[in-house]
């Protein structure tokens, strides 16, 4: 159980209402000594920002060249089923291939599926569960 | 979880001006959802499946082993093994579809847009919507480099894609 005293200045209330100095004690169970949810909140906070910054460029080549992305390649094997899940879950594939090509050296997609992102991902989520690599 | 497809063609428009500050509501129109599926050299080939690229990795599509690489001369080179030849001019030909390629200052590849019936000009930006405008300019940016060169080929030798 961790603790954290936080306290709110009148002056700094960004509600309509004023709030009474006053020290808070904040209790949650599992914060911040979770590490493995801590790990994929940093996943989710740097794969949105990625996506946010880069959706509208033109080549995979730049997308892949931004410090989010550059930043999940540097976990190495650590990013792997973050990145899988993410494969797994999204209605449409984000660009995770690059990364994961990076990461591990591998190439599972088939010459006919390349370019198919749907069939890109599945050639990875196999790769992924044979290796129990998955979440 | 997934994108959902964005109505508010406002706040795309205003996402691409951010990318393309020559785009305003009176050159440049959305005319879909947002997707990964394709991409802009996809779009201009009639290939709504498959993202064209010749990526390091070689996990996307690139339709010929040889002149795998960004510059505008590897695209150049695989637009014409589709039956495109450069030509003049942006004008519409009636028997004619053209294509007009991006370049940046490096002579890379940045993007490809299809010529409408119209004469207006057809475009996928990245992941996000494709969008009609009006000139080739209205695309030109840093991101989206140049128009630098003009490529038809007759309606007859639209070869099938493989």
């Amino acid at each position: 159980m961790s603790t954290l005293n936080y306290e709110v200045a009148d002056d700094a209330s960004p509600w309509p209402h004023r709030v009474p100095s006053a020290a808070f004690t904040i209790i949650s169970s599992d914060w911040p000594t979770n590490p493995v949810a801590e790990k994929s909140a940093e996943f989710v906070r740097l794969a949105d920002e990625w996506e946010q910054a880069t959706a509208g460029f033109p080549r995979v080549a730049d997308k892949i060249n931004h410090a989010s992305y550059l930043r999940i390649i540097g976990w190495g094997d650590e990013a792997i089923p973050h990145i899988l899940a993410d494969l797994r879950d999204r209605e449409e594939p984000r660009h995770w291939f690059e990364a994961l090509h990076q990461i591990t050296g591998a190439n599972p997609v088939a010459s006919e599926d390349r370019g198919n992102l749907k069939k890109m991902a599945e050639a990875w989520l196999k790769w992924g569960r044979s290796r129990g690599k998955t979440q | 979880m997934g994108k959902k497809p964005r109505k508010n063609t406002v706040e795309a428009l205003r996402q691409i001006r951010l990318l393309c500050p020559n785009a305003n509501d009176s050159n440049c129109y959305v005319s879909s959802d947002e997707t990964t599926r394709y991409n802009c050299v996809a779009l201009a080939l009639g290939d709504e499946m498959r993202w064209w690229e010749p990526t390091p990795g070689a996990q996307y599509y690139w339709p010929t082993s040889k002149n795998r690489d960004y510059s505008i001369g590897a695209y150049i080179a695989m637009f014409a093994s589709l039956g495109f030849v450069a030509c003049e001019t942006s004008n519409v030909e009636d028997r004619y579809e053209k294509v007009v390629i991006y370049a940046d200052s490096s002579n890379e590849f940045r993007h490809v847009a299809l010529q409408s019936r119209t004469g207006g000009w057809v475009s996928k930006l990245g992941d996000l919507e494709d969008v009609e405008h009006d000139s080739p300019e209205v695309l030109e940016s840093d991101i989206y480099g140049t128009p630098r060169m003009f490529m038809r080929r007759e309606l007859k030798d639209q070869l099938p894609l493989m």
